[in-house]
């Protein structure tokens, strides 16, 4: 201290130093009754005794007892508040993206794309998120359980009680020389293949059997025939300037959605002065349907004429192309004149000729892309033949088709299992074991698979759940959850994923491939007999050989171990880079081909596709709340399926669809039936009804349970192929009405007027923006206010949010449900209209209702500068933040819903019942620790993920800089496959949020409202012609 | 001055027979409280209180469950409470008219109907006012919405009409039953006098020792013209705040200048039909057909007739400006009341507002009670259907078409409308048990007006002393 400063005292006994004054300073509180050192009297005590024994005697109602527990053992990583990242592989279907799994306090509460892995970059899809909750299913099995065939009744059985009736029965069908089967879906891990080969070698008659109900067969099963080896090739749509998708799905469902979504994407900036083109030839609205950039609806008993006719365009009618003069293409594409075939299938003369024009001036640069189950079961090869002919004929062999580093996501065989089911028949097989697939539910009901089981005499299931297929069975053997188990994936030749546990397992569950290794010991002999060791044991020593030695590692096998763990995925030195050099077609494939088109189907005659939703897949997940609440992306129904018909067709047959309720009809396809409502969807082909499978589970668990019904009982199985397209169907109206909950079903009804004009959504063609950037975007900007604007001296959040890469995929609803705990509510409660989703993705159609254009448009609180919900609560409930944001508070919500119908975008949310009360202990466990679970009564919006931008600018706090750009980011954001979604600081003019919104396509939605939102949404640009498709 | 100075309007037939003594009136008007009641009252109350109970069941059970138990939905936060609430409020209107405004304007035709009116307006006032706080999704706070010291140091938001909303339903019911019974002190003095034991010692106590001095007279008409002027602006300022909760939000077929006007008009029109639909019970139940007399509601009869047409001015006015505007949201809106699916309550609302009450224009239904009971009972149908339309259809379809929804209601919504009902008649059915239904003082005055003038046809030379009562 300075000596000039002169020195205050209060009293003259502080200034005399007094020794009582002292003692007063040292103490830091001066009322007595704060002292923490005052020991009672010995009468204080006795008294303070017996009022408690008094007060306890007298009973007070005491709060509820809460425990907490501390840990006995502190497991190494986790801190308490803290999030542990693991790297791993996710396990929901075989495309095999790279996930992070984030966990707190030792259990997994969400799961995001892993940026490093080169299929997922960052992003995740709907399914693969959800899968999480499928871990914290009350419906698994705690144990394995001894099923009675007769009645279906289960018992608690022992692993050691079930691995001695598995060892005798095996070592039965090893003696008697019966088969083992071993019947999976694909199995994308190298190591567990190498597992169940050791496994089966045992056997003389073991076969392992892999079938994916969401098949890719016919794609395999073409190459094989046009260049001799079995394989799906690597898709690369990134390199497509011209993508012509005939019935596939490569946004929605098929193969590897997720990598091909940003594929996809990447190539359609305008900004860059170029796009790519996508061509949709398909019978239904499918989800890539819906981004194309001009749509073609054609029955699937044309699809194969019609990819033909493309060909003979190219190598006949106007031979330009390689191959042209080859006799056996020109014998083959003689029955498939374009004119005839645009006649058949009802397009414009003229269509297929452009088409084919186009895809020449982009040769070599496209990509046909043929659905592997569009087709009906007999054109199925003979599509994908065509398909082949038409790349190679393009020169788009090893450009956007790479055989060299190949997909290894769908190893399934129809034939396979088509063969085993007549092997069933003929009482051959002894030993059944059933792996990650559900033949009873996903066969055709014609097949009859659940009744064949019954000849084979000892079946165990590794279901975690007893389902359809576990019933039959003599025992399931419940394998982990993805999450609580090792496992390595391939999901493409050369890129090699681990999958670590994130959790303990649960409940008495045991890894598939321990069971495998505990079986392949017990029968003392084979490669697998005197081993040691767990499943990860045998992991790592795979890894060890196969991996490390190949790898320059420098280190020991055990850093590079745990580096691999870390990383979660590895890559091969020069491997997976090289593109294969174009095979050699040969052209004996095309004798797949039928020589004429056959008979037309007449035109009245009806087409069901059975189509693979983008939300349940093949129903695996039917259990899972947030994926049968998750409205289809197109449909936009939720918790039912539906037979979709188009408008003209159901005006053709008297139903109709209004205010969520529908006309029940029956669809007969000959050997089987049933009842559904039907739900009008434009764009659908008017000869075509469609229904999802996926549904109708019977022994999925209390959710999935008698949602719908199951679309594989009307698949047809012919000439050893499955067919779940092209089959001939009648439908006859019942009568009756069933509810179907729409999330947004009421714009196509009537007393609509128009509502054309609503500034919601702008859109323009890629030729009227590259004349000018701003084209179609006519929101208006700075409208007059008679209030001086707020001021963000700090941060202030913005998102920007690109219509045209938005698929509509619906990805980000789940990851803002698992980040935000944001509840399920079930069908009835979304019937009466009260889903609770923050972030909802409208879509809105334009033009005809028979082929309609689409759109997408995520919706969430646009965080308003001017929100009209803050100057309406009465009890600033919901208030501006310094940064921006438009903050909930729960707490203070006293729950008039005045915000709600005041706002205009009407993205928040009221919870109408105590939703927070999750009855289920083990679904508590999913929750966000960060995020208020919100009580009965409150109203609740997004948040822009208050809880990371909290951690962001905490953790960059810790480092004592500003937050950088990127740093934070909504889990929508995260989550966006196609990166359609930005967020940041828009006060920092060098974000890319900041660069995004100033570009000429931003605009908000009801600009002329002057709430000035914060999220700029980008003007949709479509590849087409000005006038329209 | 004489009051047929004053009123020129009054009409040659006097409001009561003049053959009446005063005595006569406090033995008809007494009459109801002092005898034990009739058959018809007890089964008309045990009607109303249980379905008072079932309102209270209802809401009990509704605080428990959570709001959902009604049909609201995501867009549509509000729909049969607020609507209930702004009917209610509207109903309370006309006694406050009745008792204020004509009270002001010398219009001495009131005497007879006024005490019921004002009675009326504070049991609507209370049923309106349970509205606000049973649509909450947390009831049990309410009390945040009052500003009070606390050491949170939480406040309200002084921005939001709701608040608003919160003090003029406070003052609305403090002034109301301030008027009401300074009005009520005499008379509960005549009723002090007339009775003996408990009955004599309460009436006492609620009489604040009237004596009927002229020093309690002076101090009681200044009071009460003092409260009639307060309560005059509150007739036009009441009912134009709540309107404020719309026409200050930004929803089409909300966000109009026109509401304040159009709610009060609407809230007199409602109100009085209201008034017409208690008096022709009222005088049948209690005999009192001398009193409240065909001319009395042959007035009220007008009046909803010229507020009829104003209201239905207001929606012609309002679907005008929609379709002028060249606002596509608001043009939508419209055309969605009118041809959407609530194009019903829509189409109810113009029938009983607007095409049933022209039958008024015609004399002889003016002064047919069946009529007027059942255009009254249509009127207030349609008003409650008004404020429905107002409601439910603006906010079920507004700005982006994917958030659209329908409205269903419940059994706990019809519980909740039919439970109002049954509390505000049950709250009216004690009134006209155990207080004057019709103001005596007020009456006499009449009564003396009546003789004078009756005198005065008998005897035309015979001079009068001028008399300013």
């Amino acid at each position: 201290m300075n000596e000039s400063t002169p020195k205050h005292w209060r009293s003259l006994a502080e200034l005399n130093g007094d020794p009582e004054v002292q003692a007063l300073r040292d103490r830091e509180f001066l009322t007595p009754s704060e002292e923490t050192t005052e020991i009672p009297s010995r009468r204080d005590f006795l008294k303070l005794v017996g009022a408690g024994a008094a007060f306890a005697a007298a009973g007070c109602a005491r709060r509820p007892v809460e425990k907490i527990l501390p840990y006995i053992k502190m497991p190494e990583e986790a801190t308490p508040g803290k999030a542990v990242w693991y790297a791993s592989t996710c396990g929901e279907c075989p495309a095999a993206c790279g996930v992070l799994v984030k966990t707190r306090e030792g259990r997994p509460i969400k799961l995001e794309g892993m940026k490093e892995h080169p299929l997922s970059r960052g992003g995740l899809c709907a399914r693969g998120q959800a899968s999480l909750l499928n871990l914290y299913d009350p419906d698994r099995l705690r144990g394995p359980v001894a099923v009675d065939r007769a009645t279906g009744a289960t018992k608690a059985a022992t692993w050691g009680g079930l691995d001695a009736r598995a060892a005798s029965a095996l070592r039965g069908a090893r003696d008697g020389g019966g088969k083992v089967v071993l019947l999976t879906g694909t199995v994308t891990s190298p190591s567990t293949r190498s597992l169940i080969d050791e496994f089966l070698k045992t056997y003389p008659g073991g076969s392992h059997v892999s079938y994916d109900a969401v098949s890719s067969d016919a794609i395999a099963k073409a190459q094989e025939l046009c260049y001799g080896e079995r394989l799906i090739p690597h898709y690369r749509l990134d390199n497509a300037d011209l993508l012509v998708t005939i019935g596939a799905d490569p946004l929605g469902t098929f193969l590897s959605p997720v990598e091909f979504a940003r594929d996809f994407v990447s190539r359609r900036k305008p900004e860059s002065g170029s796009m790519s083109k996508l061509v949709a030839i398909e019978p239904i609205l499918s989800l890539t349907g819906t981004n194309a950039d001009v749509r073609y609806r054609v029955r699937p008993e044309h699809l194969l004429a019609v990819t033909l006719a493309l060909a003979n365009e190219l190598l006949v009618r106007n031979p330009r192309a390689p191959l042209s003069g080859n006799a056996a293409v020109g014998t083959a594409l003689r029955a498939y004149p374009a004119d005839a075939v645009e006649r058949d299938a009802g397009l414009k003369p003229g269509t297929l000729g452009a088409l084919a024009d186009d895809l020449w001036a982009n040769r070599g640069r496209s990509l046909i892309l043929a659905g592997p189950q569009a087709a009906p079961a007999n054109h199925a090869v003979a599509i994908q033949v065509a398909a082949n002919l038409l790349n190679v004929a393009l020169g788009n062999e090893g450009v956007t088709v790479e055989r060299g580093a190949p997909s290894l996501q769908a190893q399934g065989s129809e034939e396979a299992v088509l063969s085993l089911v007549e092997r069933m028949r003929g009482g051959e097989v002894q030993v059944l074991l059933v792996h990650g697939v559900n033949p009873a539910y996903t066969l055709p009901a014609a097949l009859g698979f659940g009744d064949l089981m019954k000849r084979v005499p000892f079946i165990v299931s590794f279901a975690d759940r007893v389902d359809e297929t576990a019933r039959q069975a003599d025992f399931v053997a419940p394998d982990h959850h993805y999450l609580e188990s090792w496992n390595d994936h391939e999901p493409r030749r050369g890129v090699r994923s681990l999958a670590q546990p994130a959790i303990a397992p649960l409940y008495d569950t045991r890894a598939f491939q321990d069971t495998l290794l505990a079986w392949g010991r017990s029968l003392g002999a084979g490669s697998l007999a005197g081993t040691v060791g767990t499943w990860h044991d045998y992991l790592r020593e795979r890894w060890r050989g196969d991996v490390y030695t190949k790898s320059d590692a420098a280190g020991s096998f055990d850093l590079f171990w745990e580096g691999a763990l870390r990383e979660g995925v590895w890559r091969g030195k020069g491997q997976g880079t090289a593109s294969s050099a174009p095979g050699a077609f040969r052209v004996g494939a095309l004798s797949e081909i039928p020589t004429t088109p056959g008979p037309a189907p007449s035109g009245g005659s009806l087409s069901l596709v059975l189509y693979t939703p983008v939300t349940l897949y093949d129903g695996r997940s039917g259990n899972n709340a947030w994926l049968q609440e998750l409205p289809d992306p197109v449909s936009k129904i939720c918790w039912d399926n539906y037979v979709s018909i188009a408008p003209s067709r159901a005006k053709a047959l008297g139903v109709s669809e209004y205010e969520m309720k529908a006309d029940v009809v029956t669809v007969d396809v000959g050997h089987a039936k049933f009842d559904l409502p039907v739900h009008v969807q434009p764009g659908l082909h008017p000869d075509v009804v469609a229904i999802a499978v996926g549904f109708g589970r019977t022994a999925a668990g209390r959710v999935g349970n008698k949602v719908g019904q199951n679309g594989y009982a009307l698949a047809q199985a012919t000439g050893g192929r499955i067919g779940l397209s092209g089959i001939p169907a009648r439908i006859t109206k019942t009568g009756g009405r069933a509810p179907l909950a729409c999330v947004q079903g009421h714009q196509y009804t009537r007393g609509s007027f128009d509502t054309e004009d609503r500034p919601i959504i702008y859109e323009t063609t890629l030729a009227s923006f590259l004349k000018d950037p701003s084209s179609g975007n006519e929101a208006p900007t700075n409208e007059p206010s008679m209030w001086t604007r707020h001021k963000y001296l700090g941060y202030r959040w913005g998102m920007a949010i690109d219509l045209n890469a938005c698929i509509g995929c619906s990805a980000c609803m789940i990851a803002c449900q698992a980040e935000n705990n944001v509840p399920v509510v079930g069908k009835s409660i979304v019937l009466r209209g009260r889903e609770m989703a923050w972030l909802r993705i409208d879509r809105y159609y334009s033009g005809d209702a028979e082929a309609p254009e689409t759109v997408y448009q995520p919706m969430l609180c646009q965080h308003c500068e001017n929100a009209p919900c803050e100057t309406v609560c009465p009890v600033l409930a919901t208030v501006h933040s310094s940064e921006g944001l438009n903050l909930q508070i729960y707490n203070r919500c006293v729950g008039t819903r005045y915000c709600s119908n005041n706002c205009p975008y009407k993205v928040r949310r009221f919870n109408w019942f105590d939703y927070s009360n999750v009855r289920e202990k083990s679904l508590r466990l999913v929750l966000n620790p960060d995020v208020t679970v919100r009580s009965k009564g409150v109203m609740e919006k997004c948040t822009f993920c208050i809880q990371r931008i909290r951690d962001g600018k905490e953790h960059a706090k810790a480092l004592g800089v500003p937050v950088q750009d990127g740093d934070i980011e909504t889990a929508c954001m995260q989550s966006c496959p196609t990166q359609a979604i930005t967020f940041g600081d828009i006060n920092n003019p060098k974000s890319r949020v900041s660069e995004l919104i100033k570009r000429p396509r931003g605009y908000h939605v009801l600009a002329e409202l002057n709430t000035l939102p914060v999220v700029t949404y980008e003007v949709k640009v479509r590849n087409r012609e000005e006038t329209g498709a | 001055m004489s009051d047929v100075a004053l009123s020129p309007a009054l009409p040659a037939e006097p409001l009561i027979d003049p053959r009446k003594s005063f005595a006569d009136v406090n033995q008809d008007v007494s009459a109801p409280l002092e005898r034990k009641p009739g058959m018809l009252w007890k089964v008309c109350f045990g009607i109303t209180a249980l379905l008072t109970l079932q309102f209270f069941m209802e809401i009990g059970y509704q605080m428990y469950k959570g709001i959902g138990i009604w049909g609201l939905n995501h867009p549509v936060g509000w729909a049969v409470d607020i609507t209930s609430f702004v009917f209610w409020i509207g109903i309370g209107h006309a006694g406050t008219l009745i008792s204020a405004i004509l009270h002001l304007f010398r219009q001495r035709w009131r005497t007879a109907i006024n005490r019921s009116a004002e009675a009326m307006t504070i049991f609507a006032v209370m049923t309106a006012g349970l509205f606000p706080l049973i649509h909450l999704g947390r009831t049990w706070f309410a009390y945040w919405l009052v500003p009070y010291p606390n050491w949170r140091f939480l406040w309200v938001n002084f921005r939001s009409p709701l608040i608003w909303d919160v003090f003029a339903v406070t003052t609305y019911l403090t002034i109301s039953i301030c008027f009401w019974y300074t009005g009520l002190i005499p008379d509960f003095a005549s009723l002090r006098d007339r009775s003996t034991g408990w009955r004599r010692a309460i009436y006492g106590v609620l009489s604040l020792g009237w004596r009927g001095s002229e020093r309690h007279w002076q101090h009681y008409e200044r009071a009460y013209m003092m409260l009639a002027g307060l309560s005059t602006p509150l007739v036009l300022s009441v009912h134009s705040v709540f309107s404020f909760d719309f026409a200050t939000s930004l929803l089409p077929g909300w966000h109009t200048t026109i509401f304040p006007p159009y709610f009060v008009a609407g809230a007199i029109f409602s109100g009085f039909a209201m008034v017409v639909t208690l008096l022709v019970i009222l005088r049948k139940v209690f005999h009192m057909e001398e009193y409240v007399t065909l001319q009395h509601l042959e007035n009220m009869n007008k009046i909803i007739l010229v507020t009829g047409m104003m209201v239905g001015y207001a929606y012609a006015t309002e679907f005008f400006v929609a379709l002028y505007s060249g606002n596509p949201f608001e043009r939508f809106t419209f055309l969605n009341r009118a041809g959407g699916p609530f194009a019903w309550s829509y189409w109810i609302m113009v029938t009983c507002n607007v095409v049933v009450p022209q039958i008024f224009w015609f004399k002889k239904f003016r002064r047919s009670l069946p009529v007027m009971f059942v255009v009254s009972i249509l009127v207030n149908v349609g008003m409650w259907f008004e404020r429905f339309t107002i409601i439910v259809t603006s906010l079920h379809r507004d700005f982006l078409p994917p958030n659209w929804s329908y409205y269903k209601p419940t059994i706990f919504d019809y519980s909740v409308i039919v439970g109002s009902f049954g509390f505000f008649f049950m709250w009216f059915l004690l009134f006209c048990r155990f207080f004057p239904a019709i103001s005596m003082a007020e009456v006499k005055s009449v009564l003396w007006s009546a003789k004078k003038s009756a005198a005065a046809r008998e005897a035309p030379r015979a001079k009068e002393p001028a008399h300013v009562s």
